[in-house]
């Protein structure tokens, strides 16, 4: 039997992410894809033993077939230059990212 | 219940609040429907002789009602009317449709409505533009045959239920301009017995811890305002700020309020409801057709249209696992300085200054956009964490 959409999020823990970043939001759409979007709030302890903290703008595509391919995701107010630099595979086995 | 679960479950009862009608509007409804029966009945009328039993069905029945999210937007009206002495036997559907309609224009035109009378695929749509702006989609129909019941019977549906079965029109129906007894079956009369039933539940337990008074019979089954009902409200009302920009694939509510109603189980707080209802639900969606079943029809889908169109179920389960999401953290809401602007995001409600000023800080609300939740992330020794193709 083919996985169903709520067997797909569950293996993905769509749950535990929402629950993660409060201000990340699924976006409806036609497309087969899972949209996130909102805001990603993080910190960062550093190695002077500070701690920084910043949040960005994004919109995460999740392809049905994931994790065959790639999610994609694009940060939404411009903070990061296109030309800045690409990211493949930073966030953990299962997951891998691309800036857009 | 500990004291944060309290506060939960008093921002959730605040919430509904802002989201239910006055009782006036039911009355009016009620009013409405009452109305129409009596057209029905007058001397003059073209189905009296069929002795039409007018109904009302929808949120306005069980209670459910919310407020549209654009100012302005028209309320759903739903009942059905059923002609008893009248058979499938002697008319087609197209005969009946047409005989309806044509009693359904005559009442617009004594009342003075000068939108239109719309015909849709099972009901004809009246469109009432007074203070309260209704739709009403009325439904006719006549009673179902004895084979037909005696088959929910066996299906599983407790005869009370059964019986209420009927047969109705539709234009997109193979046979609907022939004679014959396969019209399409509905049992929409039996799906609102079956909910008040469920929402009984919860009536019937608060009335033994002495939370309320009155007899259950006093009150109509819109006016109880249990757990579930409030619940379904919510539920709702997530759903249509969620789907405010893509409203055609919003789940639609008869598979929210069959799939909250079965996953009831009669608690008495809202919060308690809520949590049982949002992790209860998938298990009431069948992995194959009939997907989401009419409880008093099993063989009626209220998913059907997810067959031919899948986006309609990613999209449920998108509606749920945000729903659900919500529900979560709502021990984290309440802690954020943004508790206002959250409440809008996922509700398109303002809370007053007096109802923000009963969730004080529960700890220390940390002050700064970036809340000390948010995961950390240790970064030991690497200057360059994205790597070396920079």
């Amino acid at each position: 039997m083919c996985e169903s959409v709520h067997q797909r999020h569950e293996k993905w823990q769509l749950g535990a992410v929402l629950a993660k970043y409060p201000d990340l939001q699924v976006v409806p759409s036609w497309d087969e894809d899972l949209v996130l979007s909102g805001t990603v709030s993080f910190r960062v302890l550093v190695p002077s033993g500070e701690i920084i903290g910043d949040s960005y703008s994004v919109t995460l595509n999740i392809p049905s077939d994931f994790p065959e391919t790639n999610p994609s995701a694009s940060e939404r107010d411009g903070r990061i230059p296109p030309d800045y630099h690409k990211l493949v595979g930073v966030l953990n086995s299962e997951l891998h990212q691309q800036c857009v | 219940m500990n004291t944060t679960e309290a506060q939960q479950s008093r921002l959730l009862s605040i919430i509904v609040d802002h989201l239910d009608v006055p009782k006036s509007y039911y009355d009016k409804a009620a009013a409405r429907h009452r109305s129409l029966g009596e057209w029905l009945h007058r001397k003059e009328s073209t189905v009296a002789a069929y002795d039409p039993d007018v109904r009302p069905q929808g949120s306005f029945r069980y209670g459910t009602v919310i407020r549209p999210i654009h100012e302005g937007d028209a309320y759903d009206l739903d009942n059905v009317c059923l002609l008893r002495k009248l058979s499938k036997s002697i008319l087609t559907q197209q005969q009946l449709k047409e005989l309806y309609g044509n009693e359904i224009k005559a009442y617009a035109k004594a009342n003075g409505m000068l939108a239109p009378v719309t015909e849709h695929n099972r009901c004809w749509r009246l469109n009432y533009a007074d203070e309260i702006e209704f739709h009403l989609d009325t439904l006719p129909c006549v009673p179902e045959e004895a084979a037909v019941v005696q088959r929910l019977v066996l299906a599983g549906v407790p005869p009370e239920l059964a019986q209420r079965a009927v047969a109705i029109t539709d234009k997109r129906h193979p046979h609907y301009r022939e004679i014959t007894s396969a019209w399409p079956s509905s049992n929409p009369r039996g799906f609102a017995a079956w909910f008040e039933q469920r929402a009984a539940l919860g009536r019937v337990r608060a009335q033994t811890t002495n939370q309320i008074r009155s007899a259950v019979e006093d009150v109509p089954p819109y006016e109880w305002k249990t757990a579930l009902q409030r619940s379904i409200q919510l539920l709702k009302r997530h759903r249509d700020v969620m789907f405010r920009d893509q409203p055609d694939l919003a789940p639609i509510s008869m598979i929210i309020t069959n799939l909250a109603a079965q996953a009831y189980e009669g608690e008495t707080d809202l919060l308690s409801a809520l949590r049982k209802i949002v992790d209860k639900m998938p298990g009431f969606v069948r992995p194959t057709s009939p997907r989401v079943p009419n409880p008093a029809d099993p063989f009626e889908d209220y998913a059907d249209k997810w067959r031919t169109n899948p986006r309609l179920e990613k999209s449920f389960w998108e509606w749920h696992a945000s729903a659900k999401a919500i529900l979560d953290r709502l021990p984290q809401l309440l802690q954020r300085t943004s508790l206002q602007s959250d409440v809008r995001s996922h509700f398109l409600v303002d809370l007053t200054e007096d109802e923000e000023r009963l969730f004080p800080p529960l700890g220390s609300r940390p002050a700064t956009a970036v809340v000390a939740s948010s995961p950390l992330i240790s970064v030991p020794a690497a200057t360059k964490p994205w790597g070396t193709d920079v």
